[in-house]
């Protein structure tokens, strides 16, 4: 308990120093680093962990997104209590889009999930381009927001908790074990007696859901969402994130978010023009790092894990 | 009867493209079993090798010969770029796990697309008229487009040759025996390396190809054009059974039919979304494919 | 005794190649079968015919009295079925002790309800079970003096500990049959040996019936009650090992025709 308890306390100081002492830019930028972070471990978790490549966070990003903004704005009054409610919806409808199509692609091996993610998030944007409800490709306006920013930290800090602990409590439990003994052998695991497809379609509806939370959460930061906020290059960069962290390292990808998100701020006065760097220096940092360090910073690792024994028994820490 | 001539003219035609793109994802999954999304650029750089080929021939009037130099830039352009990703960007990832080489071939994919805006500029380039377009003659009331016969013509030809390359070559042996067992070929004395490099030499070659046949018919070019159309050609490799040439084929025919039927009566907005509708139906229904075989794994 | 496993007139056919052509035979239970042939008799094929990966065209295969002919590799291990492989396949990179909790939790957690609570809060009944199957698991290991290598990765035994680790795992699903593929292949003449009274000590511990390929006759006269002959596909002989031995049609097949 005493660990949650520090912890708490840490963000709640952090929320003050944030709220009191700086401006709402750098505010901004770390809701959206918790988002980031939110992705890339939604990503991670069936990259990383069940070893199936996902193009297509972005789509469910965006079922989620236009779940939650649709639902508030029409259905909710415009209310920022019901914000959660809207948030929970969008992660439901982006799991079951997510279930749906884990059906047919776990069927065989190789690689289709990748193919298929990238169909769905494609599929998606164009339906949302040709509804004129919301839009269309001018994108949906004035989306309830949280009235402070301390309410919308705290949400987000929320989020990525459960986020967090949601996977991490299944990476070290069976179903995380499961998993990795199907990214060993598959044919092997199957001998034990477990049922392959349906582990990964378990897998994939999980990370969908969360997809579908930093989505719906997303459109409530920015109050506004438009097709094109949920083009390929977003799931290309929460790929990034989760790859630099460690494919299978969760806490790896919350630190990753952090560099991934502050850095290219810090960078942004050095930019030239209306070129964004950013998507060149992101594909030579993939390529480079799948050749020279592929498993990331840490590996499959959490961080805790590179602490020496003193320390983690210190944090309370046990295997 | 007219309309749905014309509808089947153009089906076959974006049919052939998808064809020979198809055919690169395809060859390049039955021997390296990974997607190489990477294809879908290197068919963008051909444009642009014909491109600049023609600029700086000054290839300014329209004519037969114009358009082979164009079409020779192009391959000889993208099969130069297809060698070189293969050499810089996957060999060295030869024994790692197949998700670190989709990685790479993802962000080789990004860095020719914004690279390509970089050094091309992003905005959508006329690609020069190589050859005059012009109504052959009329089959039912339906105009022969002379790009149309060209196109059909053209990848009939490149169909052929790399029909020939792999069926009756030593080359085109060796690339089907290391699609079968890559760990036995070296003991047959044939350099993996080599064969695995000359399959997407060859694959991006048509990628080429394919490129200036897009472009003579819609003369705008830019760095992302290889997207979509990539996209519908690996659905395309995928419906005919990956890994499977016959199969490429047939399904770039039957995708690009398809695709043109349903913008022809109706539906257009939803073009880019038919291809992925098609790709979950058949790996509901037919996972493998309409040629593909399901390979036994040794237990 | 009462028949464990029966198999009727399996058969399947690989493109032209009749693989495996109405072969029959049984297993009664706290049997040790061998079931023997020279290469490419169809033996491993029959195995994955059996454990779930193939699909037999024809016949029938009865475990306990029911037909799992058309069940998946995983089924037919939760009907009481658990094998081992020609060419080892162990989860490399977990750890020895985590390759035989892989297997028993099988049987713990069916990603029941309860099963995602406990474990996304980490109840006590969480933390109970995992402290159990642990214990569990490293008993297992200490039967087969495997405990003190249990944080060691699997990849990094020895062959021999190797092929041991994977016959714990697959003991550790519970089995009533277990199938051994090979067990003995690339084994020298004393790994044999232990292998022999390894099989014979799992026999009487954990009371099963064996169904073992082998290709080392000297272990499969040794130690089975009972042998099934096998080439090209089908049965050609049925009885106990030193009857086996002398018959015409075993040794033609494994020496070739006596000239006349």
């Amino acid at each position: 308990m005493k660990k949650y308890f520090i912890f708490l306390v840490l963000v709640v100081l952090l929320g003050v120093v944030l709220n009191s002492f700086l401006n709402s830019y750098i505010q901004a930028i770390f809701i959206s680093f918790m988002i980031n972070a939110v992705m890339a471990l939604s990503l991670n978790f069936i990259t990383g962990l069940a070893d199936q490549f996902s193009l297509g966070h972005a789509g469910l990003m965006a079922i989620g997104a236009y779940t939650s903004a649709v639902l508030n704005k029409e259905f909710f009054n415009d209310q920022w209590i019901m914000i959660p409610v809207g948030v929970l919806c969008g992660g439901f409808l982006a799991a079951v889009a997510g279930y749906l199509l884990s059906l047919p692609s776990f069927r065989l091996k190789g690689d289709y999930i990748a193919i298929v993610t990238l169909g769905l998030a494609e599929i998606v944007r164009i339906l949302l381009l040709n509804w004129k409800h919301v839009g269309g490709p001018r994108g949906y306006n004035a989306i309830t927001k949280f009235p402070d920013f301390f309410l919308s930290y705290g949400f987000a800090v929320l989020l990525l908790f459960i986020t967090f602990m949601t996977m991490y409590r299944l990476k070290i439990s069976w179903f995380g074990r499961n998993l990795w003994a199907i990214n060993e052998d598959d044919i092997a695991a199957e001998v034990m007696g477990l049922e392959i497809a349906k582990t990964k379609r378990y897998a994939f509806t999980i990370s969908s859901f969360f997809a579908g939370l930093g989505g719906g959460f997303y459109s409530h930061h920015l109050g506004y969402i438009s097709p094109g906020s949920f083009g390929f290059i977003i799931s290309v960069q929460i790929l990034i994130i989760a790859v630099l962290g460690g494919l299978g390292s969760l806490s790896g990808s919350i630190l990753a978010a952090a560099i991934l998100t502050f850095l290219p701020e810090l960078l942004r006065s050095v930019q030239t023009g209306s070129l964004d760097l950013r998507m060149i220096i992101y594909p030579i940092l993939l390529i480079l790092m799948m050749i020279l360090r592929p498993q990331g910073l840490f590996g499959r690792k959490e961080i805790y894990e590179f602490l020496s024994e003193k320390w983690k028994t210190k944090l309370g820490i046990q295997l | 009867m007219q309309e749905f001539l014309q509808h089947t003219l153009n089906g076959l035609s974006i049919g052939s493209i998808y064809a020979l793109l198809a055919l690169g994802y395809t060859m390049v999954y039955g021997i390296l079993g990974m997607i190489n999304f990477a294809h879908s650029e290197i068919y963008m750089m051909g444009a642009f090798g014909a491109f600049y080929t023609a600029r700086f021939l000054g290839l300014d009037t329209p004519s037969v010969l114009n358009f082979a130099i164009g079409l020779c830039g192009a391959v000889l352009f993208a099969a130069a770029v297809g060698f070189l990703v293969e050499k810089f960007a996957y060999k060295p990832l030869r024994n790692s796990p197949k998700m670190n080489v989709l990685i790479t071939a993802i962000g080789v994919s990004i860095l020719f697309q914004f690279g390509g805006q970089i050094i091309f500029g992003a905005d959508p380039k006329a690609f020069p008229t190589l050859i005059e377009d012009q109504n052959l003659f009329s089959l039912f009331d339906s105009p022969i487009h002379l790009t149309d016969l060209l196109i059909y013509f053209v990848s009939f030809a490149s169909l052929g040759i790399l029909s020939f390359i792999i069926f009756k070559t030593q080359t085109g042996r060796a690339m089907r025996a290391v699609s079968t067992r890559p760990d036995m070929t070296p003991l047959m004395g044939i350099n993996n390396n080599k064969i695995i490099s000359m399959t997407f030499v060859i694959g991006s070659a048509l990628a080429g190809v394919a490129a200036v046949l897009v472009s003579i018919k819609y003369p705008k070019i830019d760095p992302m054009m290889g997207v979509r159309i990539g996209m519908a050609s690996f659905v395309a490799a995928v419906f005919g059974g990956i890994g499977s040439l016959h199969g490429a084929v047939v399904g770039g025919f039957l995708l690009g039919l398809g695709e043109t039927y349903l913008i022809g009566y109706g539906a257009s907005t939803y073009k880019d979304a038919f291809s992925f509708v098609i790709l979950i139906i058949v790996l509901l229904y037919k996972p493998t494919g309409l040629f593909g075989t399901t390979r036994r794994e040794k237990i | 005794m009462s028949t464990l496993l029966s198999v009727k007139n399996l058969s399947i056919q690989f493109g032209g190649l009749k693989a495996v052509d109405s072969v029959s035979f049984e297993i009664n239970k706290s049997e040790l079968l061998g079931l023997i042939g020279p290469n490419g008799a169809g033996k491993t094929t029959v195995f994955n015919m059996i454990s779930g990966f193939y699909c037999a065209d024809h016949g029938d295969i009865i475990f306990d009295s029911e037909n799992i002919n058309k069940l998946t590799a995983a089924q037919v291990n939760h009907k009481g079925l658990a094998r081992t492989f020609q060419n080892i396949r162990l989860f490399r990179s977990l750890s020895v002790v985590e390759n035989v909790l892989m297997a028993l939790q099988q049987r713990r957690h069916k990603g029941t309800f309860s099963d995602w609570f406990n474990s996304l809060f980490n109840t006590k009944a969480h933390q109970l079970t995992k402290k159990n199957l642990d214990l569990e698991a490293r008993e297992l290991l200490k039967i087969f003096s495997l405990d003190h290598h249990s944080l060691e990765l699997a990849g990094s035994l020895s062959y021999g500990s190797q092929r041991k680790l994977e016959i714990v795992r697959a003991l550790a699903t519970k089995p009533k049959l277990l199938i051994l593929d090979e067990p003995a292949a690339g084994m020298n003449h004393q790994e044999t040996e232990e292998l022999n009274k390894l099989i014979r000590f799992i026999k009487e511990k954990f009371n099963l019936t064996i169904l073992l390929i082998e290709h080392d006759m000297k272990l499969v006269m040794n130690i089975c009650d009972r042998i099934v002959v096998l080439n090209r596909g089908k049965k050609i002989a049925d009885g106990l090992p030193k009857d086996v031995k002398c018959l015409p049609e075993v040794i033609e097949a494994y020496l070739g025709k006596k000239p006349v």
